[in-house]
Order: structure tokens, then C-alpha cells, then sequence
């Protein structure tokens, strides 16, 4: 394209002002808690206090166990994923590599509460593999701390790291596999010269991303971690406003979350071009680049058992959710009154914040984001939602009751939480869109709201849908704002489930797990299929 | 080297399910340089990915000097491919992208390196061991991949549209080039093209397909100039 | 269709703009409704909650809203984070060892009720929070993995690092606040190395009494710090003794817990009216089997002997006002060796 990203539809004021408000609306979404929260940290500290924080063991622990927790996470996460994938390139089977791909999407969008459960019921003191260890009496250690925090953050980090790795493979040539296949190479040295490289390069990117996860990670470590020995900074945040109400500690801490959050995103992603939208949103099956070298790869019994071990690894807690689930009798306990009024509370809120969402991806890309959509996402990491919420509660706290503004507020910021994922997937659809029809409208003098109707939504729909899809699921299963916010007031489904775990009524847990789950992947089926309507359509047009 | 001689018998090929199937009979001289040629979708490339392995045919049988390749791994047949692009590893220098024609795990001697130089230098690419395939221009690029194909030493030489993304002036070096090591090596060659300019340039033969099967065979002559078939004289514009 | 598709698309949207809406509008009609902040496992199914929500509701021709926290010391953080903003007419849940604090934030006004409606050991004098049932604080261990329980504090904290206990967060939950005062009574200010040896034992720190004892019953851990009126619950509704209270010979603390109108709550007659109940043979006689904890007035009829089974030789008690001075710093000292 001649020009490189300048739109040869010229942006009109009224789309540049959209977009600008939006990303004003962003900003005193992010900065408001920090100024509030200064000054009243100001007004009610001194500076002796506050120099005092710096030494405090109980904050220096937390930041401690934040780093070695996420870097272990990340460490795992990624040594586990790339021979999974090296296995799941060794695989001919259409089928089996389908499969993988789509159960390894999953995790993607399981609410960390449900997965915490899951993992639970598979790995705990009464767990499955605690019963099969029995069998063989051999003890079975508890999973609470470290190792569970660990495990959560393997099972939702490694098959992202396997979806980024393989999309980033799929980038390579279909020549490179031919070349390589005739001229021999083979094993591990073939993957040293070929995909090693592409996953060298994108490596950087990835565990900058799962450490980032990890380190912001808070209903894992509060539902799996061990109490004050294994805190994080983000749960201990919450803990020292919810549990303390110490606002020197909670702000204090605030400020090193996003410094060391910062300091991360700067220290890699100026190198690192792993792009955040790659990491497995497209929710289809990709078109399969290899599929014309089937039957020229071998397929090696080690490459089976490995990724027959990741598969279970990842799948084993889905089983968990649905056969716990299944025996739990849901159909009594979804039909409560209590979990009707959660689950439409959960839907609106949901639906609310997946439609403000995208409502500002598209006047962000409307106006060309580019850059944009490249800052955000880091935003979203360095501000994790309890940052934000914990900072808007005692802002509003000054002028109303917080909890009054608990809906709105969740709504907003699970809004923002999804924008840098929904905005990657409508930013490039709206790029592609450009790229390919701006000079055609430009010639025929469209614009307003008939570029709208006729150019611009029809081509957008797709992702749109998608970027709907996925804002409502992760929204859904939030519970890092609700955690603070959560009440009786406005119970969602994740608040119900914490409860039932909590008042040890695992039954209704579990039912509830799996109600919160289906409705998730109920909503990203409907996009699919969609998806794959849209395609068809397009494919019986040309 | 020796002269090799491949035959096509009653191969067949779907691409996809419910696809309509290929059907390839032919036979290539050898020692000679074949384009083949035909409208898009004609099976070109299906072709020669069928003779290098890269796709398994559903029955038929591929002949190399009488020898039933059909199930040969595309590492052991007698072939080098060529394709439009990508040839190289972009991330290697491009000796050790002629390098894996020797050894494709990259354990290289003094010996090894003598011989990628002395191909580079035969292809016209002396001095160039060190760069990235990214510094270089389509021709070069193709030019290297030959000095591989050089290494490798494998008496067939299948072309893919190799030429097609270089201007006019490029891709009649590179057929000079093409053209040259044949003749001292012996090659038999296998081109696909669209071109009618770059058969008659350096082509004994041509095969033409269409609806997914060799409607004829014969030389550049007979086809090109004087086309019997009309599906021949249409593509051609004659 | 193409354009019916989109027309569900449209549709879609504008039912959630509708939906959003609807969400924004404040209901806020405090007419005729009493809303009281209470811990979770209060207002559970199977705990007080619904059944004292029936009887007062039935007497009072109101609404009473039940709004949970975790905890007991939550919902005094909850009162802090609100800041006086909050919705609640009467807090419930609250124990003696946060009366004093919760009285010096003046978010309470006095009940100005009677104070000798109510029996709990050692008499009652706060004019601003009533009692409404007491408990002595005990270690929890399932029979059938712990074959030799601690007999004493001093025992249990030297025992076994691999039996080990879950807790709750002093700093959220009255039974997590009530074991560290506990080994503070005992250990006074050599208590580091106590609670550096409750650290090795403990496999976990909840923030709420119920998700601790949910892992207990759900076999994550063999002991709990619960009650030691808790395996009455097993007896009388699981018909199992398989759970028990281990008695230390140091003495058990006490906790009685306790109830108070907010300052806001003053205004509301409502608000009263519930803490009468509250001392009535009616909520009294709910008590001992929802909330599993002993009555503090007359419930109209016998108490279950396994009850009384439950009450220890020796009880621990500090006084509000030393808790109140010293909670803090303790909860700091308590973090300090928890979190190594």
C-alpha cells in the first residue's frame, strides 16, 4: 500500500473527536483512583509513614513472592508448552491437531474462579489424582500455596503460550516445511533452524505477557494461594483495603504494582513485537498452512505421549467442571431464585460492558488507532482491574456509598479490562478493511453513515461479533472487581460461586461452575458459528 | 550425474474432499528442460509437488529410471525443487542455506565450505557467504538457491514459477544461468511457466495442462508454435 | 438473510442499552425496610439468616435485608470503607473483641435497650451493642486422621507439621482474631515463637471462618479452628462423632458475639425493634442449631445436651478496650510472622 497506514479516506473531525473522547474517558478511568488516592494519602499521611512502607516486611514479602510466583509461572508455562508444540507439529491428524487447538483455546476465556475449582477437584487433598496416588499409597501433597498458584497459572498460561507459538509458526512459509522435508532435516536440529527461530523471537513477547498475568494474577492466589505467606501484590492491595483498611499500605503498594508492572512492559515490549491480538482471540480453526504436506511428516510415539500429557493437563479440569458439575445436581440448584437473579445480573453486566467495549474499539479504530492499539493493551496490564476498582471506591467513597455504583463501576472497568483484546481484533479488521476498500470509497465519494451501512459494517460484522463475544465471557467470569465491590447488592454468578466454595457447599460450587462455563462457551460458540456463517456466506458470493 | 527418466503413470490426486481429482499421465525426457504450462488451476503446481513428494497420490505410480518412487520421502528422491519464493531460511547466511544441501543438520567442514563457495561462484555469487538472504534481490535469492540445488547434486531440477516475481531483464540472466548448469550437469529440468518467452528461451519440451490433466506433449516447437489443440492456441492468444 | 441477521444484531444491541439502563437506576427506598450487615455464613441457606428473616418479618410487616461480608472484622472494614456512607441500619456479627473500636468510630449510636435481658458469662454492660449468642473458640479435628489429639496449646503448636490446620485472617474473621488473642493470652509477649510454630502448622489462612471450614469438611485439611460447639453440628445433623473439639488445658477463648444499631439505623424505628428480637425465645431458639453457638437468653425450651458438653473448664477473655488498643499493632505482629 502506498503510504504506509495513511487512510486514503480522510478521518473526519467528528470520528477524531470520538476516538479522543474515548481515550479521555480511558484516561480518567486510569488516573482519577491515583490522584484521589494521592491525596488523600497526603492529607492523611506523613512523610515518615510513608518512608516507613518502604522497609515494611509484609510488603517487601508480597513483592517478593509476586516476582518468584510469576517468574516460576512463566518459567513452567513456557519450558511445558514449546515441546507440546513441537508435538503438536509432529501430528498429521487434521482432527487431532484441531482438536488441541480448540480445547487449548479454552482456558482463554474460563473464569480463574471456575478454573480454581477445577483445579481443586483434580489436584486436591480429595482430589482426582490425590485418589489415584492413594491407590498406589503414596501421599499426595497439598496444593494450597505455591503449588497451586503454580498449577493454575501452567494450566492457563501453557496453552497460551502454545497458541501464540503456533500462530506465530504459522507466519513461516509453506516452503520452509517442503525445503526442509527434501532436503532431510529432521528432529530437533531441523527445529533449532526452522521454528526455533520463529519461537525465539516471539518468546520475549510471550513471557513478558504471562508474567504479567501471573504477577496481576488475584483470584488465583486468593482461592488457591496459602493466606499472608503467599500474597501477591494485587491481592494484598485488596487485603490491606478490604481487610485493613490501612490506605498508606494500599496505596503504597498501588504505586510498586505499577511501577514493577511498568518497568516489566518497558523492559521487553519495546523489543518484543508479540502481538497480543495473536494470542489465540480468532476463535475458529486458522486455515492450516501445512495441511499439503500431510503425509510427508512422520508421526513419533514420544510426539503422542507428549501431547497426549498436555492434553489431559489441560483437559483434565474442564472434566473436573463438568462431571463435579454434572453430579451435583444442577438443574435444583441453577433453578434458585438467588442464581436466576445472579445470572441475569452476570448477563447484563456482561453484555453491558462486551457493548461498551466494543462500541470504543470501533471509534478507536474508526480513526486509525494504530499506535493505539499497540499502548493500550499495556494499560490494561499495568492497571490491573483491582487497581482501578480499589481506586474508585475510595474516590467515589468521599462523595456517595460505593457500593451504590458497584454495577456501573464493574460494568466500566471489565469494560476496559476487555478493550485491548477486543480492540486487536476490530483494529485489524478495520485495517484490512482499509487497506482493501478506503481508495474504492474515496473514488466513489463515500462516507458518513453510508460508508457505515454499506462499506464498513458489513466487512465488520465478523469481528465485531467476535470482539462481543469475547468481552462478554471475560467480563462474565470476572471477579477481581466484584471481589471488592460484590455485596448483596449485586451478587453475579462468580461472587455466588466464591460464596458456595466458601460456606463449603461444593455441590452448589460446582453447579454453579459449570453454569458459569456453559454460558461462557455458550456465547463463544454463537460467535463462531457466526463466524463460520459470515464465511460461508462470503464464500458463496465469490 | 546421471540422466534421469520420469514417468507419470495414471497418477491421481483430490485436493480436499469432494475436490475433483487430478489425473497425470506423462513422461519427461531426459537431460532436457520441460516447461509446463496451462491456465491457473490447471494442476501446475500439483504436478510437481507430486513429483517431489510434498503430496502422496491417491493411486499411480511415479517411475525415476524405473524405480517406483511413489512412497519415496521427498528427502530421497532424485530431486531439487525450486519455489517462486522462501527458499531460503531468512534467519540463515547463505552459505549455510546452500550448506543444508550438504548437511541438513549443518555440521560442516573446511571441505563442506570449499564446495558452497565454489557453488556460489558457479552460480555467480562468489563472496556472498556471509549475507542475509533479506540483503538480496529476487534474482540472487533464486541464484542461490540453485548453487544449493548445485550441492545437492540430484540429476532432476523442478522449477515452480521460479522466475515469476523477476522482472524481464533478471529472469533471462537466471534462465541463461538455468540453461548453463543443465548443460554441464545433465539435468533434466521440469519448469512450470506461464510464459511462452521462457519455454521458447531455453525449453526442449513442453507439457500442457488443463482440466486437470497433460492434454498434450511434445516439443517447444510443435506446441508453441504451431498448436494443434485449441485450448493450447487460446491460452497462447494465437 | 442478511438483513434479518443484522436486524437480531441490532435488536441484541439495543435490549442490552435497555438492560444497561435498567441497571443504573437506583432502587433506594428505605420505607418500611431494615437492612442489617451480617457475616456470610449468618445468612447462609442452612445458618440463622432465613429463618430469623421469616419470624421478624412476620412481627414487623417489613423487609429485612441482609447485605454479607466475609467475616466478622470485615464488616467493621466494610463500615471504614464506606466511611458512613453505607446502607446498613444494624451491624450483626461484630464480638467483644471489636466493641471498643467499633464505638470510637462513631458510625454506632447507643440501643438504649435493657442489659438484663441477656445471660452471658461474666455480665454484660455496653450500652451500644447487645449479645445475641457466645462460643468458646476450639481446635476441630477430623477422628479418623488424627488418632491422638493436642491436649494443650502448647501441644498442638509443637505438634506434627504435616497434620496441619487451616485458619482464618484476623484481620477479616472474629475466629482468626479470636486464635491470635487466644495465644496471646497464653503467651503473652514471648508470642513470636508461638506464632512462628502456628505458621509451620497452618496450611492455609482464610479470610472467613466458612471457607476454612469448608476445607476441613471437605477432607483439604484434618483440623480447623472453629468452635467448640461446632461437632454438636455433626452429631445432631450428620449423626457422626467423627469430628471433635481437642480441649486445652490452658483454657478456650471466648467470644460473644454481638449486634449494634448504626448511627443511621437510629432513625429508623425498625432498627430497635430487631434488637429486642433479637433477645427474644424466638431468635434465641434459632440460634444454637443455624448458627451452631450457645443462646444468651432464654430460648423457651431445653438446650441440646451436646451443647453443654461443649463448654470448656477455663475461659480467655481480654477486655474491649485492650483489644482496641492493642489490635492493630498485634494484627501487624501476627502478619509479620505469617507472612515469612
Amino acid at each position: 500500500m502506498v503510504g504506509g497506514d495513511e487512510p486514503l479516506t480522510a478521518v473526519t473531525p467528528i470520528a477524531k473527536g470520538l476516538a479522543w473522547s474515548v481515550l479521555a474517558a480511558l484516561a480518567i478511568l486510569c488516573v482519577t483512583p491515583l490522584v484521589a488516592l494521592g491525596s488523600i494519602a497526603a492529607s492523611s499521611l506523613n512523610l515518615q509513614e510513608a518512608v516507613a512502607h518502604l522497609t515494611d516486611p509484609v510488603v517487601l514479602r508480597a513483592l517478593r513472592f509476586t516476582l518468584i510466583q510469576a517468574g516460576l509461572s512463566t518459567i513452567l508455562s513456557i519450558a511445558l508448552a514449546i515441546p507440546v508444540l513441537i508435538a503438536l507439529r509432529q501430528t498429521q491428524s487434521a482432527g487431532v491437531t484441531r482438536i488441541v487447538r480448540s480445547l487449548f483455546a479454552l482456558p482463554l476465556v474460563l473464569p480463574q474462579l471456575v478454573a480454581a475449582l477445577a483445579i481443586v477437584a483434580v489436584f486436591g487433598q480429595n482430589g482426582w489424582l490425590s485418589a489415584l496416588m492413594d491407590q498406589m499409597e503414596l501421599s499426595w501433597p497439598s496444593i494450597y500455596g505455591l503449588a497451586g498458584i503454580l498449577l493454575a497459572h501452567v494450566f492457563f498460561n501453557l496453552p497460551l503460550a502454545v497458541r501464540v507459538f503456533d500462530q506465530a509458526l504459522q507466519s513461516l512459509p509453506p516452503e520452509y516445511e517442503k525445503n526442509a522435508a527434501q532436503l532431510g532435516m529432521y528432529g530437533l536440529r531441523r527445529f533449532m533452524l526452522i521454528e526455533g527461530v520463529v519461537i525465539k523471537d516471539a518468546i520475549g513477547g510471550v513471557a513478558t505477557l504471562i508474567f504479567l498475568l501471573c504477577a496481576t494474577s488475584f483470584t488465583i492466589v486468593l482461592v488457591l494461594g496459602g493466606g499472608p505467606r503467599s500474597t501477591t501484590l494485587e491481592v494484598a492491595i485488596y487485603q490491606a483495603l478490604a481487610f485493613d483498611f490501612d490506605l498508606g499500605r494500599a496505596l503504597f503498594l498501588i504505586v510498586l504494582q505499577i511501577v514493577v508492572a511498568g518497568a516489566v512492559v518497558l523492559a521487553f515490549f519495546r523489543r518484543a513485537h508479540t502481538d497480543l491480538g495473536s494470542s489465540g482471540f480468532s476463535l475458529s480453526a486458522h486455515v492450516d498452512t501445512r495441511a499439503a504436506m500431510a503425509g510427508v511428516r512422520s508421526w513419533r510415539p514420544g510426539a503422542v505421549i507428549l501431547l497426549a500429557l498436555g492434553v489431559l493437563f489441560v483437559g483434565l479440569p474442564f472434566a473436573a467442571i463438568a462431571i463435579d458439575g454434572v453430579a451435583s445436581n444442577p438443574l435444583t440448584v441453577w433453578f434458585r431464585p438467588s442464581v436466576m437473579s445472579a445470572v441475569w445480573t452476570s448477563v447484563v453486566i456482561g453484555l453491558s460492558s462486551a457493548l461498551l467495549a466494543v462500541l470504543a474499539a470501533t471509534l478507536l479504530s474508526n480513526a486509525g488507532s494504530g499506535r493505539m492499539s499497540s499502548v493500550l493493551p499495556m494499560l490494561a496490564l499495568i492497571f490491573p482491574p483491582i487497581v482501578l476498582s480499589a481506586g474508585w471506591f475510595l474516590t467515589i467513597r468521599q462523595y456517595a456509598d460505593p457500593f451504590g455504583f458497584a454495577a456501573m463501576l464493574v460494568i466500566v472497568i471489565n469494560a476496559a479490562m476487555a478493550l485491548p483484546f477486543v480492540l486487536r481484533i476490530i483494529d485489524r479488521a478495520f485495517a484490512t478493511h482499509r487497506a482493501r476498500h478506503s481508495a474504492l470509497e474515496a473514488q466513489l465519494g463515500m462516507g458518513g453513515w453510508a460508508r457505515w451501512r454499506l462499506s464498513l459494517l458489513p466487512s465488520l460484522r465478523l469481528p465485531l461479533i467476535v470482539g462481543f463475544a469475547f468481552a462478554f465471557a471475560l467480563s462474565l467470569g470476572d471477579f477481581g472487581v466484584v471481589a471488592l465491590f460484590g455485596s448483596d447488592g449485586l451478587q453475579t454468578l462468580p461472587y455466588l460461586i466464591y460464596a458456595s466454595f466458601g460456606s463449603y457447599r461444593t455441590q452448589d460450587a460446582a453447579a454453579l461452575a459449570l453454569l458459569l462455563s456453559l454460558l461462557v462457551f455458550l456465547a463463544i460458540a454463537l460467535a463462531d458459528f457466526a463466524a463460520r456463517q459470515d464465511r460461508n456466506d462470503l464464500g458463496a458470493r465469490s | 550425474m546421471k540422466q534421469a527418466h520420469i514417468v507419470l503413470d495414471n497418477v491421481r490426486f483430490t485436493h480436499g474432499e469432494g475436490g475433483t481429482a487430478f489425473v497425470f499421465d506423462a513422461a519427461f525426457e531426459p537431460g532436457k528442460i520441460t516447461a509446463v504450462m496451462g491456465a491457473s488451476g490447471g494442476g501446475k503446481s500439483t504436478l510437481l509437488n507430486l513429483l517431489a513428494g510434498f503430496l502422496r497420490p491417491e493411486s499411480g505410480t511415479l517411475l525415476v529410471n524405473g524405480m517406483d518412487m511413489t512412497k519415496v520421502h521427498p528427502m530421497h528422491r532424485p530431486m531439487s525443487m525450486i519455489f517462486q519464493d522462501h527458499n531460503l531460511f531468512a534467519h540463515l547466511t547463505v552459505a549455510q542455506n546452500v550448506g543444508l544441501g550438504i548437511d541438513p543438520q549443518l555440521r560442516l567442514d573446511v571441505a563442506d565450505n570449499l564446495q558452497i563457495s565454489a557453488a556460489l561462484e558457479s552460480v555467480g555469487l562468489g563472496g556472498y557467504e556471509k549475507r542475509s538472504p533479506t540483503t538480496l534481490s529476487g534474482g540472487e535469492r533464486q541464484r542461490v538457491a540453485l548453487a544449493r540445488m548445485l550441492v545437492r547434486e540430484r540429476p532432476i531440477l523442478l522449477m515452480d514459477e521460479a522466475l515469476a516475481s523477476l522482472g524481464p531483464g533478471l529472469r533471462q540472466s537466471v534462465l541463461a544461468l538455468v540453461k548453463e548448469l543443465q548443460q554441464a550437469k545433465k539435468l533434466t529440468v521440469i519448469m512450470v511457466t506461464h510464459d511462452p518467452l521462457d519455454a521458447k528461451l531455453v525449453a526442449d519440451n513442453v507439457v500442457f495442462l488443463a482440466e486437470q490433466r497433460v492434454i498434450c506433449h511434445g516439443s517447444v516447437d510443435e506446441i508453441l508454435n504451431e498448436p494443434s489443440d485449441l485450448r493450447v492456441a487460446t491460452y497462447l492468444g494465437i | 438473510m442478511r438483513i434479518k441477521r443484522s436486524r437480531a444484531f441490532g435488536i441484541t444491541f439495543l435490549t442490552t442499552a435497555v438492560m444497561l439502563s435498567a441497571t443504573f437506576t437506583p432502587s433506594m427506598a428505605d420505607e418500611g425496610v431494615l437492612t442489617i450487615y451480617t457475616y456470610e455464613s449468618f445468612v447462609a441457606d442452612w445458618g440463622p439468616g432465613p429463618q430469623v428473616e421469616e419470624a421478624f418479618e412476620a412481627q414487623c410487616t417489613c423487609d429485612v435485608e441482609f447485605v454479607s461480608a466475609a467475616d466478622g472484622v470485615a464488616l467493621l472494614n466494610r463500615l471504614r470503607l464506606e466511611g458512613g456512607n453505607g446502607r446498613a441500619d444494624i451491624v450483626l456479627g461484630l464480638d467483644t473483641n471489636l466493641t471498643a473500636e467499633a464505638t470510637e468510630s462513631g458510625f454506632f449510636a447507643e440501643h438504649g435497650l435493657s442489659l438484663e435481658t441477656t445471660t452471658v458469662p461474666g455480665g454484660w454492660d455496653d450500652s451500644y451493642f447487645l449479645p445475641f449468642d457466645y462460643g468458646y473458640f476450639a481446635v476441630i479435628y477430623d477422628s479418623e486422621k488424627i488418632a491422638e489429639p493436642p491436649t494443650s496449646m502448647a501441644d498442638f503448636l509443637a505438634g506434627d507439621d504435616a497434620k496441619k490446620i487451616a485458619i482464618q485472617d484476623p484481620r477479616t474473621s472474629t475466629p482468626g482474631l479470636g486464635l491470635m488473642l487466644w495465644i496471646k493470652d497464653i503467651y503473652g509477649d514471648d508470642w513470636e515463637e508461638a506464632l512462628e510454630k502456628l505458621n509451620a502448622r497452618t496450611l492455609t489462612v482464610t479470610p472467613g471462618w466458612s471457607e476454612a471450614y469448608g476445607l476441613f469438611t471437605n477432607g483439604e485439611v484434618p483440623m480447623v479452628l472453629s468452635y467448640t460447639t461446632s461437632p454438636a453440628y455433626h452429631m445432631l445433623v450428620e449423626e457422626t462423632d467423627r469430628y471433635k473439639a481437642a480441649g486445652f488445658v490452658e483454657g478456650h477463648y471466648m467470644q460473644i458475639e454481638v449486634a449494634g444499631i448504626t448511627v443511621k439505623g437510629a432513625d429508623n424505628p425498625l432498627a430497635k425493634q430487631f434488637l429486642e428480637f433479637m433477645v427474644s425465645p424466638t431468635f434465641q431458639s434459632i440460634i444454637p442449631q443455624t448458627n451452631w453457638m450457645l443462646p444468651v437468653a432464654d430460648t423457651g425450651n431445653e438446650l441440646d445436651p451436646a451443647f453443654l458438653q461443649a463448654v470448656p473448664e477455663k475461659a480467655l477473655l481480654f477486655s474491649p478496650e485492650t483489644v482496641a488498643e492493642n489490635r492493630k499493632k498485634w494484627v501487624d505482629e501476627w502478619l509479620e510472622v505469617m507472612s515469612r
